[in-house]
C-alpha cells in the first residue's frame, strides 16, 4: 500500500454525461445525477412542507380563528409532517447517500443503477398524488401523520394517501436494498468494513432499519384501506377489531423511522467534526457500535409513544427502561464528538458551525426525550406542545441541520466551486437563532398544558405562541439565504474548489477532482490507510 | 443508456451471484415483514 488512495483520473471522464436533457435527468443511472435529483426534490419538498408550517404558525400567531377553517388547519398539520418526513428529510439523506457512498467506498456506481433511477422517479408521482388530495373533494389527510383510526377513516382522500405512502415505501425499500448491496458488494479492494467512513456505516444500518420497518407501515395502511373500502374490521371494535392494534403496528414502524431520520445525521456529523478539528474521530469502533446499538434498541421501545392508551404496568415499565437505555449509546456519540474536538486545531467554517449546533441542539432534544420516557411524567407531556418542541429539536435542529451541514461540506466536491462563506455564516446564525426562538417557547407552552394539533387556544398561551410564530417566519425566511448560496455556488461562484477542499479532510471522496467527474473509480482505487479517515482503527 | 458499473463489468460469476443473493434475501425480508404484519394483526384478534 505504498501510494496514495488516488486513482488514474484519465479513466474518469472518457465518456461524460449524456447531452440530451431527458436522457441525462430522466433516464439517468449515474449515482451522482440521481443523488442530485434526490437533493433538489427534497429541497422543493422542504419549501412546500415549510409553507404549510408557515400557515400553521400564522394561524397560531394569536388566539382565535384568523385565517383558515379548523379542518384546513388539521390538513396542514398532517400534510406538513408527511411532506417533511417522507419528502424532505428521508430523500435528502438518500440523495447524500447516493452521491457519497460510492465515492467513499471506491465503487464506480450503485450496485443496481436502473433500480436507483426507479427509486427516485417513483417519488415525484407519490407526492403529486399526496399533494393533489388538497384539491380533491374529500380533502387531504387531516388526522395527523400517524393516521390513527377511526379518525383517519373519517378524513381526507384516504385511498390516495395510502397509495402515495405505498409508493414512498417501495421507493425507500428499493433505495435501501441498493445501498446495502452497494456497501456489501462494491467496496474497493482493501476497504474493509471497519475502515469505512462512519457515514457509510450509518447508512448501512439505516438501510437495514428501512427494510425491517417500512413494510410494517405498508401493512398498517393497507389494513386501513381494507377497513374503509373492503369491509374488514382490523381496527374497528364494532367488528371485533382494535384501534390500539394500529398504534402498535404504526409505532413499530414509527420509532425506528425516527432513527432512520437521525442515524445518517450522526454519520454526517462524524465526518465533519474530525475534518474541522483536524483529528481522527475519537472512538471509531464505539461510534459504529453505538449506531448499531441505537438501531437495535429502536425495535423495543415503540410503546413509549402509547403510554397514555392504558398499557399494562409491566409493559410501561419495560418500555420506560428500554427507552432510557437509548441515552447510553447516544451519550457515547455525543461524548466522542466532543472528545474529537478536544485539543483539536479547530476552525469554524459553515459545515462545522452547523455540526456544532447539531450537537448542542440535538442533545437538548434528546434530554426532553429522556424526560418523556418517564411514564408518570409522560402522562403530563402527552399530546402537548412539549412533544412538538422535542421532536422539532431532534428533526429540525438535528436532522435538517445535519443535512445542511452536509450540503455545505460536500457542495465544493459536487459543483467544483466554493460557496460564499460569508453568506453561509449568515445562513447559519439566522437559522440557529430563529430555530430556538421558534421551538424553545413551545416547551413552556406544552408544560403549561397547550395541546398540539389545535387551531385555537386559551389566551394564556398567547405570548409564547406569538414569539414562536415570529421565530418561525424568520427561520423560514432564513432558508432563502441557503437557496441563494446554493445557486450562487453552482452557477456563479468564481472561486474554484481544490481536490481535497478542506485541509483536514480524509477519505476516498477527497482524492477525486472537484467537481467529481461523471464517472469515478471505474478502476478500483488503491487503498492507502493513511489517506482514509479511519484507516488505522485497529492500531 | 444504462451504464453498468465497471466493477460489475469486470466481476466474475461468483460476485454476481453474491449480489443477486444479497438483493433476493433483502427483498424476501421486506416481503416477510409485510406478510408478517397481516399475520400478526389476524392472530392478535
Amino acid at each position: 500500500m505504498s501510494h496514495a488512495a488516488t486513482h488514474d483520473h484519465h479513466h474518469d471522464d472518457h465518456h461524460g454525461a449524456p447531452k440530451n436533457f431527458f436522457q441525462r435527468w430522466c433516464m439517468s443511472t449515474n449515482h451522482k445525477d440521481i443523488g442530485t435529483l434526490y437533493l433538489i426534490f427534497s429541497l422543493v419538498m422542504l419549501f412546500i412542507g415549510g409553507s404549510f408550517a408557515m400557515l400553521i404558525r400564522a394561524e397560531l400567531f394569536k388566539p382565535g380563528m384568523q385565517l383558515m377553517q379548523p379542518y384546513f388547519f388539521n390538513e396542514m398539520t398532517a400534510m406538513h409532517a408527511l411532506v417533511m418526513i417522507f419528502g424532505a428529510i428521508m430523500p435528502a439523506f438518500v440523495g447524500l447517500g447516493n452521491w457519497m457512498i460510492p465515492l467513499m467506498v471506491g465503487a464506480p456506481d450503485m450496485a443496481l443503477p436502473r433500480m436507483n433511477n426507479l427509486s427516485f422517479w417513483i417519488l415525484p408521482f407519490a407526492f403529486f398524488m399526496l399533494l393533489s388530495t388538497l384539491f380533491l373533494p374529500g380533502g387531504a389527510p387531516a388526522g395527523g401523520w400517524t393516521m390513527y383510526p377511526p379518525l383517519s377513516l373519517q378524513t381526507g382522500s384516504l385511498a390516495y394517501a395510502v397509495f402515495a405512502i405505498h409508493l414512498m415505501g417501495i421507493s425507500s425499500i428499493m433505495g435501501a436494498i441498493n445501498i446495502i448491496a452497494t456497501i456489501l458488494n462494491m467496496r474497493a479492494p482493501g476497504m474493509d468494513l471497519m475502515k469505512m467512513p462512519v457515514f457509510v456505516w450509518s447508512w448501512l444500518i439505516t438501510a437495514f432499519l428501512l427494510i425491517a420497518v417500512m413494510p410494517a407501515l405498508a401493512g398498517a395502511v393497507t389494513m386501513l384501506l381494507t377497513d374503509k373500502y373492503f369491509g374488514t374490521n382490523f381496527f374497528n371494535p364494532g367488528g371485533g377489531g382494535d384501534p390500539v392494534l394500529y398504534q402498535h403496528i404504526f409505532w413499530f414502524f414509527g420509532h425506528p423511522e425516527v432513527y432512520i431520520m437521525i442515524l445518517p445525521a450522526f454519520g454526517i456529523i462524524s465526518e465533519i467534526v474530525p475534518t474541522f478539528a483536524r483529528k481522527p474521530i475519537f472512538g471509531y469502533k464505539a461510534m459504529v457500535f453505538a449506531i448499531a446499538c441505537i438501531a437495535f434498541l429502536s425495535f423495543i421501545v415503540w410503546a413509549h409513544h402509547m403510554f397514555a392508551v392504558g398499557l399494562p404496568l409491566g409493559a410501561e415499565i419495560f418500555f420506560m427502561y428500554a427507552t432510557m437505555l437509548i441515552s447510553v449509546p447516544t451519550g457515547v456519540k455525543v461524548f466522542n464528538w466532543v472528545a474529537t474536538m478536544w485539543g483539536g486545531s479547530m476552525t469554524f467554517e459553515t459545515p462545522m458551525l452547523f455540526a456544532i449546533a447539531f450537537i448542542i441542539l440535538f442533545t437538548i432534544g434528546g434530554f426532553s426525550g429522556l424526560m418523556m420516557s418517564l411514564v408518570p411524567a409522560d402522562f403530563q407531556y402527552h399530546d402537548t406542545y412539549f412533544i412538538v418542541a422535542h421532536f422539532h429539536y431532534v428533526l429540525v435542529s438535528g436532522a435538517l441541520f445535519a443535512i445542511i451541514a452536509a450540503a455545505y461540506y460536500w457542495l465544493p466536491k459536487w459543483t467544483g466551486n466554493m460557496y460564499s462563506e460569508f453568506w453561509g455564516k449568515m445562513h447559519f446564525w439566522n437559522s440557529v437563532i430563529w430555530v430556538n426562538v421558534l421551538f424553545f417557547p413551545q416547551h413552556f407552552l406544552g408544560l403549561a398544558g397547550m395541546p398540539r394539533r389545535i387551531p385555537d387556544y386559551n389566551v394564556a398561551f398567547a405570548n409564547f405562541n406569538m414569539i414562536s410564530s415570529i421565530g418561525g417566519f424568520l427561520f423560514g425566511a432564513s432558508q432563502l439565504i441557503f437557496v441563494g448560496v446554493l445557486i450562487h455556488c453552482a452557477f456563479f461562484s468564481k472561486k474554484k474548489a481544490t481536490e481535497r477542499v478542506w485541509e483536514g479532510a480524509k477519505g476516498l471522496e477527497w482524492t477525486v477532482p472537484s467537481p467529481a467527474p461523471y464517472h469515478t473509480f471505474e478502476i478500483p482505487p488503491v487503498i492507502n490507510d493513511d489517506e482514509l479517515a479511519h484507516g488505522h482503527v485497529n492500531d | 443508456m444504462a451504464q453498468q458499473p465497471a466493477n460489475m463489468q469486470q466481476s466474475d460469476g461468483k460476485s454476481r451471484r453474491r449480489l443477486r443473493l444479497t438483493v433476493t434475501l433483502l427483498a424476501l425480508a421486506a416481503l416477510a415483514v409485510y406478510v408478517g404484519t397481516f399475520l400478526q394483526a389476524v392472530l392478535a384478534r
